[in-house]
């Protein structure tokens, strides 16, 4: 037991080594190439950490493997939690997938260390195919290195009985701040006793704190992402509007948050209205309060802002067998995948005009809600390093709305700490 | 006149084995290196460079060091260690206890109290630390329904800093129970009865005979156990992880040195101040252990 523990941290930096040493600097070859025909042949590996899609991709697969006979597509799927780390591992021992999910937190880590594929000369590939944020958020020193899969957006779900319980009308268009904390307000005063809540509070990042502090006039990442944001006035404005929440009573406190996750509060019915995106609706659609719930466009500040992002397909730089891979991500990135997986009800799929099938999966959430903000909706802040301050968010934002009577001093070590993090990125 | 010729003996007889001793213990010798000392030689090296996501290293000298210096979390961090040792090692007068009562003669049931206080070692970490999460639970958990019955209004256990590093050592001193009880019943059973039949004649009670015969006798079991019950304490890692579970308001005061390690290695991809980090964890054990091996020769008996 004792040897299990104390190997643990030491084998792990001498393993990572070991990897080091023998990845070596192989050379790569950086030209795609024409990708193969349909009389070549070939094997490639597809990976994704999404167990509930795999049905789809394999739909896709087969559906590419009809113009493709004699290409063998091997999809492997590891889970979300352990994904990057497994794919960190892969990238240093040179072996990683032919093809692969990516998302935009982790994207330009690949993207600079010379890991991804350069698509600007993939056969049937045109990034206006997809909105123009999430192709940005996969393009790196103008070049696209990854194809847009999917996207999510953020809207207003709510739960039109608790609503109308407490006499408040249910929202049409986009609610302004006040006006979500006067109807969450009145909620909780109305049906508190029966420990429901106005709205779930939480510390969710980028369906809750983002497009707030963007709509203040704020930013995450400054432009050239060397500078933090969350010390700036409109970060502190956010903060405090969530805070005077929490205080006022109008929506639970982070401990108790910790405890009782806001999507598990509104899903089960205590909380009437809750900010968060598209991918809850594989949840809600399950929910015992199914039929009350609806969807309105996000509430709005000084600045309408919403945040957008999606998985990208991504190609590894020194894959063995390039024309084959090229052949299977033109096929994933072309109309007719993203049908499949927008009628399969995977995701919400990214190519332009193929989101009908989805939105008519679930005809009762207005799921066209969230296809409408992507026009407008702002990239999803992302730098080379962006796992190292995703994890200071979630040491500090509990923190700042602890209620502790620190919010500006705990915001302003957030900011410090991470731009440290942005100082060390190369 | 024969013993003259031991020494040249003993030499011949080296010859006569011939290598065969060093190809037995090879196989040992080249795990120990390979587990062992190379992991913390690379550590050493580690802690000198400046690593990129993919394993890239260059030296980068003392800056790691100075980073370790400047860093507000380590402080706390030991602190938070330390406190979750000293609760952990508050378990051993527990086990002793323990012990004693499941190897009296006579027990009823015996081999089912055992089996009863060693499942805690067989359960899975996380599964251990999820149950007791939600025995901890503010509004559901059994403790603060257990609280409330006499009025109390329980606190949020394992999200408000203190509250939540006491209700992690509760959990950490309850699962090092096992192995204690298992090694001091040894222990105890290798006390010889004729002792404790000698001091009874001399007119001792239950009381007497484990303060004057059990205890001390048992000083080399407790003393094994302090030891490893202190490396284990300071090696915090998975209780903590899965019974804090993330957004905790808590965490940033509640992490451990190896929290803070795993961090850095994973989250940060910084590997080389991680490699500092558990250089500082190494020294901090080393000093603890040999200050408890000074200390065993005024209260630890031999026989």
């Amino acid at each position: 037991m004792i040897p299990r523990r104390s190997l643990f941290g030491a084998a792990g930096i001498a393993g990572a080594s070991l990897l080091a040493a023998c990845a070596g600097e192989s050379d790569v070859d950086p030209a795609l190439g024409a990708p193969a025909g349909p009389q070549d042949s070939g094997a490639i590996t597809f990976q994704i950490w999404d167990k509930a899609q795999e049905p789809a991709m394999q739909q896709i697969i087969d559906a590419f493997r009809e113009q493709y006979p004699d290409i063998t597509v091997t999809m492997s799927s590891a889970a979300f939690a352990t994904y990057f780390e497994r794919l960190r591992i892969q990238a240093t021992g040179d072996d990683l997938p032919d093809v692969f999910w990516i998302n935009g937190p982790n994207f330009e880590l690949y993207a600079s260390y010379g890991m991804l594929q350069d698509l600007g000369e993939l056969e049937g590939f045109d990034p206006a195919n997809y909105p123009l944020n999430l192709t940005e958020l996969y393009t790196y020193q103008g070049t696209p290195y990854a194809s847009p899969k999917d996207f999510d957006t953020i809207a207003l779900w709510y739960n039109r009985d608790l609503l109308h319980r407490a006499g408040i009308d249910e929202p049409t268009g986009s609610w302004s701040w006040e006006e979500y904390r006067d109807a969450s307000a009145a909620v909780t005063r109305t049906l508190g006793a029966e420990q429901i809540w106005g709205n779930p509070g939480g510390v969710a990042n980028q369906a809750y704190i983002y497009p707030l502090i963007m709509q203040a006039g704020g930013f995450i990442l400054d432009e050239e992402k060397t500078v933090s944001g969350y010390d700036s006035p409109a970060a502190i404005e956010a903060f405090s509007f969530l805070d005077g929440m929490i205080r006022e009573g109008t929506a639970p406190d982070v401990r108790y948050t910790t405890e009782n996750k806001p999507e598990d509060l509104f899903s089960s019915g205590r909380a009437a209205l809750y900010q968060s995106g598209n991918w809850q609706a594989a949840l809600l659609k399950d929910s015992p309060v199914r039929e009350h719930l609806g969807v309105a466009p996000l509430i709005h500040g000084a600045e309408e802002a919403n945040v957008i992002h999606g998985i990208g397909y991504a190609m590894s730089a020194r894959s063995r067998n390039k024309p084959a891979a090229s052949a299977f991500l033109s096929f994933l990135g072309s109309e007719q995948a993203h049908r499949i997986q927008g009628a399969a009800g995977a995701a919400n799929p990214a190519f332009v005009g193929t989101n009908d099938a989805y939105i008519e999966a679930l005809p009762e959430f207005s799921l066209d809600v969230f296809v409408d903000a992507a026009e407008t909706a702002r990239q999803y802040p992302a730098s080379q390093n962006t796992s190292a301050w995703l994890q200071l968010e979630e040491l500090l934002f509990p923190k700042i709305l602890s209620g502790d009577g620190e919010l500006e001093k705990h915001a302003q070590d957030l900011a410090a700490r991470m731009n440290g993090v942005l100082a060390d990125e190369s | 006149m024969s013993h003259d010729t031991a020494p040249p003996r003993r030499r011949r007889g080296r010859g006569r084995d011939g290598y065969w001793p060093i190809v037995f213990l090879a196989p040992l010798m080249i795990g120990v290196v390979a587990f062992y000392f190379w992991p913390i030689l690379s550590t050493v090296l580690n802690s000198f460079a400046s690593f990129d996501p993919f394993g890239g290293r260059t030296f980068a000298g003392l800056e790691n060091y100075r980073t370790l210096l400047g860093d507000s979390f380590i402080p706390r961090a030991v602190l938070n260690t330390a406190v979750y040792t000293a609760i952990v090692l508050l378990g051993i007068p527990i086990a002793v206890g323990v012990a004693s009562l499941l190897t009296q003669k006579g027990l009823r049931f015996s081999r089912f109290y055992q089996v009863l206080f060693f499942l805690p070692a067989v359960s899975m970490p996380v599964a251990v630390a999820l149950v007791w999460r939600m025995i901890f639970n503010q509004e559901f958990g059994v403790v603060n329904w257990a609280l409330s019955l006499v009025g109390i209004d329980g606190p949020y256990w394992v999200t408000a800093p203190w509250w939540s590093l006491l209700a992690v050592s509760v959990v950490g001193l309850w699962s090092s129970l096992p192995l204690a009880v298992i090694i001091l019943s040894a222990g105890l059973q290798g006390i010889p009865r004729e002792l404790y039949e000698a001091a009874q004649l001399d007119g001792a009670g239950a009381l007497r005979q484990f303060l004057s015969v059990t205890v001390p006798l048992l000083t080399p079991s407790i003393f094994f156990l302090m030891i490893i019950t202190a490396i284990n304490g300071f090696q915090l890692f998975d209780l903590l992880f899965a019974m804090m579970g993330q957004a905790n308001p808590a965490m940033a005061d509640t992490q451990s040195l190896v929290y803070l390690f795993y961090s850095e290695a994973f989250r940060q991809h910084d590997q080389g101040y991680a490699s500092v980090i558990a250089l500082l964890i190494l020294a901090i054990i080393g000093v603890i252990t040999l200050l408890q091996f000074r200390v065993q020769k005024r209260w630890v008996h031999y026989d």
